[in-house]
């Protein structure tokens, strides 16, 4: 078998790529171990993980009507029905992706690919069915292959009760208990989800603060509200044991607030997640690996071997998928001949927990870092009147402003909907607008829209809901 | 307040240029005086000085507009308008596309997500993959592996410093990729400094230009529309002096019938005359040729032949004898053949012709001339001396009536006293308009000009 290009993983880069490699008039064939398309993404990360999110949304804004005088019934939870309302919503998408693959003619064939040369891919197991032979031979092959949860020795139990995020996605019931290691973005979504379904969540964190990188201010309001929602959150505190004790699991921290052992139902393992790049053959390729296991890439997606490109996770940071998705399209691109190249300003990052977090571009710790001047304004959401309406008043939204030339450099948003709020963030960052861009463009009212341009409006001392003193002249 | 600078009254006749180069830009401070544009108009190529001092606000031009007398040219603000500020915000608005940008950040700064680099909760073991190392460099640009394939577009190629001087939104970045154009190139038209398509486009057609005016070289391959069947071709667009050239010679050429005489002239003298003064004009920086002796000698003859030195009424049916002599000089420059005038050449000695002539000749080639420069000339005189040849038949320059064109001098035998001496020659051609100028009349014109080089003396106290 031949085909002119392979993607190697059908995850949200793998099928951006082969599908607009075929669009653009290649001979694709797309080769993934997982019976199902789709990847992390769809399968056990970003869409599961929002479809229950969703759930945990409403229970807990029909919880906030109380205040509004409505009250509900008890909460019943029926986690089969909610297990299958999540798998349906990932088989929708996965069927989509499947009736796409054939109406674009990309052979998709269910099995490892394995790098027996620079052009020659070893097929094992998955779905015989759908492949000829065991050797398929390419022009080019794309590597998608991703990255799987970081599940350091010592967590390593055996026990069905420590669990990754996969684990905990496929919700296998509703513990009592659960304590969550690691206070990233998935450690505390996951959390939210559990303890909306109410469970006592605890979460151990190593540094001083939930969601280290972010920028601090936008933690704040999220940390209050998780510490109502969370049993505890233990920070700079490190878990130095975890043994399976039978009915539950004894683990060991040790760090200011707790220094004992505690015994939880189910322990969710989120340190990080690692790119796959071992285990496939990419050593008998002239693929660079680096220390950290990514695939080296140029600005083109191509790696050290002329015949083969890298996207997605495993070709670096960050591991989001719509960085990956739109690394597919270059790489789909260059093979067609086409000049592009991944020269992206503002990769949106956003966190799904009530409230939201959301960022793009350059945040304050990075700038901090670069020792770079930027002038920051905010826009505190208790001064937004569709915020109020909503009791959604723990919010802020900020720009990071260029000072020399009035141009967005960054923004961050906490509040409910940021993720939805940042993508006019990315927008004015990849076009270069200036806070007067922002200000200056009708935002509808009264939306949390508003506060992206009430923010520019603070940089520029003419916000109608801020009181603050006009800047000098001189500095325009 | 803003106000706009319009094209004045550059001569009469002149209602109009193109504009062939605009010097200034937006947020430039300008002087009185200072050139703001320079036009090429049918006559001359003429920088466009500014009537008033202050900052440029807006162009309102563009390279190869045809201006009319009275047109806007640009929005300025006057500079006593505005505050003592003003130095330091025109210098802001100034674009700076050229300004290096800190390293630190060069490239764009993806976010993070926050569990991709967050350290485990857990006690760190060396296999950690969280565990933050310094990532390793970048691999180098890497052959192709497709054919046809760009060069890796560097991520410099984007505007840098994460847009705080110029910015460009991503379609622009893909069409500059495509165009394979280095944005950091690209000069922002726009006044907040936004890179646009056009910017690129604009950028790729000056560059175009750029590498056709300075290699000659650049043709096109067969087989593409800017051939013919015999092979490649290039298609210039003619300047507008160019043109002007054109159509005044096949005007003279078709409208006057003008026959050419040709003769010598024995210059032994003469040359020994201005090989002995050539060092007193060398200390003041001017390199003493035959020319201010020709003008003198044909300034002159002029007088004494006023036919030669006249113009045609046809309609009125008159001759007009000019009263005063201005010998146009034919200077060879690299946008074509330009005639300054040198007025009253009748009543100027030789060392102030050579002055003359020396600045005349600089100021043409240097571009630094008005059209009034070019008016008004009776006779011209053409000089191929330097570049070599004998004779030759000039076209009239009209409404003048001859022109008398100098070839290269050389050594020829003349039987002189019942023997052939060496004597250096001077070859001449005259054209003359045959309604006025007769035969004989241009032959006896010719023989006073002869006259006078022969015998040198003569014309040091011509009349």
């Amino acid at each position: 078998m031949h085909s002119q290009v392979i993607v190697l993983g059908g995850g949200p880069g793998g099928y951006a790529a082969a599908f607009l490699a075929a669009d653009l008039g290649m001979k694709v064939t797309l080769v993934e171990a997982n019976p199902h398309l789709g990847g992390t993404c769809l399968l056990r990360g970003c869409i599961p993980s929002k479809a229950l999110l969703h759930v945990a949304k409403v229970i807990s804004e029909s919880r906030e009507m109380g205040e509004w005088g409505v009250a509900f019934g008890k909460t019943k939870i029926n986690v089969d029905r909610m297990r299958a309302r999540k798998e349906k919503v990932i088989e929708t998408l996965t069927n989509g992706l499947a009736q796409l693959a054939k109406q674009r003619k990309v052979q998709v064939i269910h099995a490892r690919g394995i790098f027996v040369d620079s052009q020659t891919l070893q097929l094992e197991g998955g779905d015989p069915q759908t492949y000829q032979s065991e050797r398929i031979t390419f022009d080019h092959c794309i590597v998608a292959t991703g990255s799987v949860p970081a599940m350091p020795p010592m967590f390593q139990t055996g026990s069905a009760r420590v669990m990754d995020s996969t684990g905990a996605l496929a919700l296998q019931d509703i513990p009592k208990t659960l304590l969550v290691v690691g206070g990233g973005y998935i450690g505390l979504e996951m959390g939210t989800v559990y303890a909306a379904l109410g469970t006592q969540v605890s979460v151990v964190e190593l540094t001083s603060g939930l969601l280290p990188g972010a920028d601090r201010d936008l933690v704040k309001p999220l940390h209050k509200r998780l510490e109502k929602l969370f049993q505890n959150i233990y920070l700079n505190t490190k878990v130095v044991g975890m043994k399976d004790a039978g009915r539950h699991v004894k683990v060991q921290m040790q760090g200011p607030e707790m220094e004992e052992a505690a015994a939880y139902d189910r322990v969710l393992v989120s340190v990080g997640r690692r790119p796959v790049s071992e285990g496939f053959g990419l050593e008998n390729t002239r693929v660079v690996v680096n220390d950290r296991g990514f695939v080296e890439i140029d600005s083109q997606q191509r790696t050290a071997d002329p015949h083969i490109l890298a996207i997605g996770d495993v070709a670096g940071e960050p591991m989001l998928a719509h960085k990956a998705s739109h690394e597919g399209k270059v790489a789909a691109e260059v093979l067609a001949g086409e000049p592009a190249a991944f020269d992206k300003m503002a990769i949106p990052a956003v966190v799904f927990t009530e409230p939201e977090i959301a960022w793009a571009g350059l945040t304050q710790e990075e700038a901090k870092l670069a020792g770079r001047e930027v002038k920051i304004a905010q826009y505190p959401w208790q001064a937004s009147g569709r915020a109020i309406a909503m009791g959604k008043t723990d919010g802020l939204t900020k720009w990071l402003i260029d000072p020399a030339s009035d141009r967005v450099l960054g923004c961050g948003i906490v509040g409910s909907g940021a993720g939805e709020l940042i993508a006019e963030a990315v927008v004015a960052i990849e076009m270069g607008c200036t806070a007067i861009d922002l200000t200056e463009s009708i935002h509808p009212h009264p939306t949390l829209s508003e506060t992206m341009a009430f923010a520019g409006e603070v940089y520029l001392g003419t916000a109608t809901e801020v009181y603050r003193p006009k800047r000098t002249p001189q500095s325009k | 307040m803003a106000t706009q600078i319009t094209l004045p009254n550059l001569g009469e006749n002149i209602e109009s240029g193109d504009v062939l180069s605009i010097l200034v830009s937006v947020g430039d401070v300008i002087a009185v005086d200072q050139d703001l544009v320079e036009l090429e108009t049918d006559k001359a190529t003429m920088p466009v000085p500014s009537p008033t001092a202050g900052t440029v606000t807006k162009l309102l031009v563009n390279e190869g507009d045809t201006l009319s007398v009275g047109a806007a040219i640009l929005e300025m603000e006057a500079a006593d308008s505005r505050a003592a500020t003003s130095d330091s915000t025109a210098s802001a608005a100034a674009p700076t596309p050229a300004a290096p940008d800190p390293p630190t950040v060069a490239t764009p700064v993806p976010a993070q997500p926050a569990a991709d680099i967050m350290p485990p909760a857990a006690p760190a073991t060396t296999q950690q993959p969280a565990e933050v190392k310094p990532p390793a460099p970048a691999p180098a640009p890497l052959p192709s592996p497709t054919s046809g394939l760009d060069p890796t577009t560097s991520d410099e190629d984007v505007p840098g410093d994460g847009h705080s001087s110029t910015a460009a939104g991503p379609a622009v970045r893909r069409l500059a990729r495509e165009l394979g154009v280095d944005l950091r190139r690209v000069r922002p038209t726009s006044s907040d400094g936004r890179i646009t398509d056009e910017d690129v486009q604009a950028h790729v057609r000056q560059s175009n230009e750029q590498v056709a005016s300075a290699t000659p070289a650049g043709v096109t391959p067969p087989g593409t529309p800017d051939s013919d069947g015999q092979g490649a071709v290039r298609r210039h667009k003619m300047s507008r002096m160019r043109q002007t050239i054109a159509r005044n010679l096949f005007h003279s050429y078709n409208t006057i019938p003008q026959l050419t005489n040709f003769d010598d002239v024995d210059i032994t003298e003469l040359e020994r005359i201005r090989k002995d003064s050539k060092h007193d004009y060398a200390e003041s920086g001017i390199k003493l040729t035959s020319m201010p002796f020709l003008i003198k000698a044909v300034a002159s003859a002029l007088k004494q032949h006023p036919v030669v030195n006249a113009s045609i009424d046809e309609e009125a049916g008159e001759i007009i004898y000019k009263e005063y002599v201005n010998i146009g000089i034919a200077v060879d420059t690299e946008s074509g053949l330009v005639v300054p005038v040198l007025r009253d050449a009748d009543r100027k000695n030789i060392p102030q012709l050579a002055r003359d002539l020396a600045s005349a000749a600089e100021s043409v080639r240097e571009g630094r001339f008005g059209v009034d420069d070019l008016r008004g000339g009776t006779f011209t005189i053409s000089n191929l001396g330097a570049i070599g040849g004998t004779y030759s038949t000039p076209i009239i320059n009209p409404p003048e009536v001859a022109i008398l064109l100098a070839g290269r001098s050389r050594i020829l035998p003349q039987y002189i006293d019942g023997q052939f001496q060496a004597r250096l020659m001077m070859p001449l051609s005259i054209t003359y308009d045959h309604r006025i100028v007769d035969g004989a009349a241009a032959a006896r014109f010719l023989n006073e000009v002869k006259g006078y080089l022969a015998n040198p003396g003569r014309l040091l106290l011509a009349p």
